[in-house]
């Protein structure tokens, strides 16, 4: 299990991924889009692990997002979400691997051997060869970006995004630690999510056009 | 979109906050964003882009047709069905095990109480199944003769049971040639009374 991996074993237990799977089954096709956006990054990262073609990485991204959504009225919400996706994600790379080794017109070069059986696999702190040390540095670059906006955050607005964030508390308990009402608790957070967004998202955009 | 993430939206809430989103790549980007401020938090930035909108649609459109698909699929039923509906009960479901611990509790109730009314010091309660048993037709009494033994000592005989044992008294000895353990003290043979 990966860095990424654990921070999704401590994200807090209650999160909006049960909410949008349940939509999802309903019939609500943008309820699954949202599930897209949040965890595209991290599985094509994951697929990316096992998989060298760039282009194949996509095709297997995509390919685990559909295999989900076709089976997302089996997901019953024992394990988080990702940790079903992950599952997907990976034997759907295998599945891939195993079809292109038996055509002959691709080359070695393009798959890789690594074994990633399980979600938790060896961790390993080095960067991953798929990812570039640029990719790298713009990833600290970031966290140090985050870790910085949130030390210039107001005290009260801090302490909410923390107790949300990192400890897990529904804005009720927030509430009730910080002793303020529980729509000052949702605009606390909402405050300050924007103001270290704003200090993150031109980092961001001076990565577009760069693949994953 | 901060309390959707949170999961603090009301299913009406949660109505608009999708519209609002799906409606728009800006806040899409801010969504993606705002999880990577909390993967930070939690020690776990690993890649320094949002999500590419180019695969989100291509996605989109692929999903639109296996969603078709899968309606058609189930022609009968006008809505999705409810996942209660569609996935079977494993055995291992909340409601089974609620079930077995309720019958495990109900089965283990049953055999304290049982057990109980068998222990009880006053032997109140074997005399209940005593007189439970008792039936219902009254016998009349046998007459019961006194006969001495060898020994001098007086041994109650029971006519009736005499004429059992003379009527059966090639029942005495099993197929073993060795006398079954009740009849071993029950026997016609005189010399044995």
């Amino acid at each position: 299990m990966n860095q990424n991996d654990v921070s999704d074993a401590l994200a807090p237990a209650m999160n909006s991924d049960t909410q949008l799977v349940e939509r999802t089954v309903a019939g609500d096709l943008r309820a699954f889009e949202l599930l897209v956006i949040k965890y595209q990054r991290r599985i094509q990262r994951l697929v990316g692990r096992m998989v060298r073609d760039v282009d194949l990485v996509e095709d297997i991204t995509q390919e685990t997002f559909i295999r989900a959504f076709r089976a997302l009225h089996q997901f019953r919400g024992d394990a988080q979400f990702y940790t079903w996706l992950y599952r997907i994600a990976v034997n759907t790379a295998k599945r891939f691997l195993l079809e292109l080794k038996h055509d002959p017109t691709v080359s070695e070069s393009a798959l890789s051997s690594r074994d990633e059986d399980d979600e938790t696999f060896t961790a390993r702190i080095e960067p991953s060869t798929d990812e570039s040390p640029e990719s790298v540095l713009a990833a600290k670059e970031i966290s140090r970006v985050i870790d910085d906006a949130l030390a210039e955050l107001p005290t009260d607005l801090r302490q909410a995004l923390v107790l949300r964030e990192m400890d897990g508390l529904s804005y009720e308990d927030i509430a009730s630690v910080m002793g303020c009402p529980i729509g000052t608790v949702r605009s606390r957070i909402f405050r300050a999510r924007e103001a270290v967004s704003a200090k993150v998202r031109p980092l961001l955009d001076r990565q577009t056009g760069k693949r994953w | 979109m901060s309390a959707l993430m949170d999961a603090e939206l009301q299913s009406s809430e949660l109505s608009q906050a999708l519209d609002a989103i799906s409606g728009s790549a800006s806040a899409r980007t801010t969504w993606d964003l705002y999880h990577l401020v909390g993967e930070s938090m939690r020690g776990g930035v690993g890649h320094c882009r949002t999500h590419d909108p180019a695969f989100v649609s291509q996605l989109r459109e692929r999903l639109q047709v296996e969603q078709a698909r899968m309606q058609q699929q189930r022609p009968l039923t006008g809505s999705a069905p409810t996942r209660a509906a569609q996935s079977p009960l494993a055995a291992n479901d909340a409601w089974w095990r609620k079930v077995a611990t309720l019958a495990s509790v109900a089965v283990l109730a049953v055999v304290v109480w049982q057990a109980g009314s068998w222990v009880r010091p006053d032997g109140q309660a074997a005399v209940e199944l005593a007189q439970t048993a008792k039936p219902a037709a009254t016998v009349e009494p046998t007459p019961v003769a006194a006969t001495p033994t060898l020994s001098g000592q007086t041994m109650l005989r029971d006519p009736r049971l005499d004429a059992l044992l003379a009527a059966h008294r090639h029942h005495g000895v099993s197929a073993l040639q060795v006398p079954t353990g009740f009849l071993r003290n029950a026997t016609f043979s005189e010399a044995d009374r």
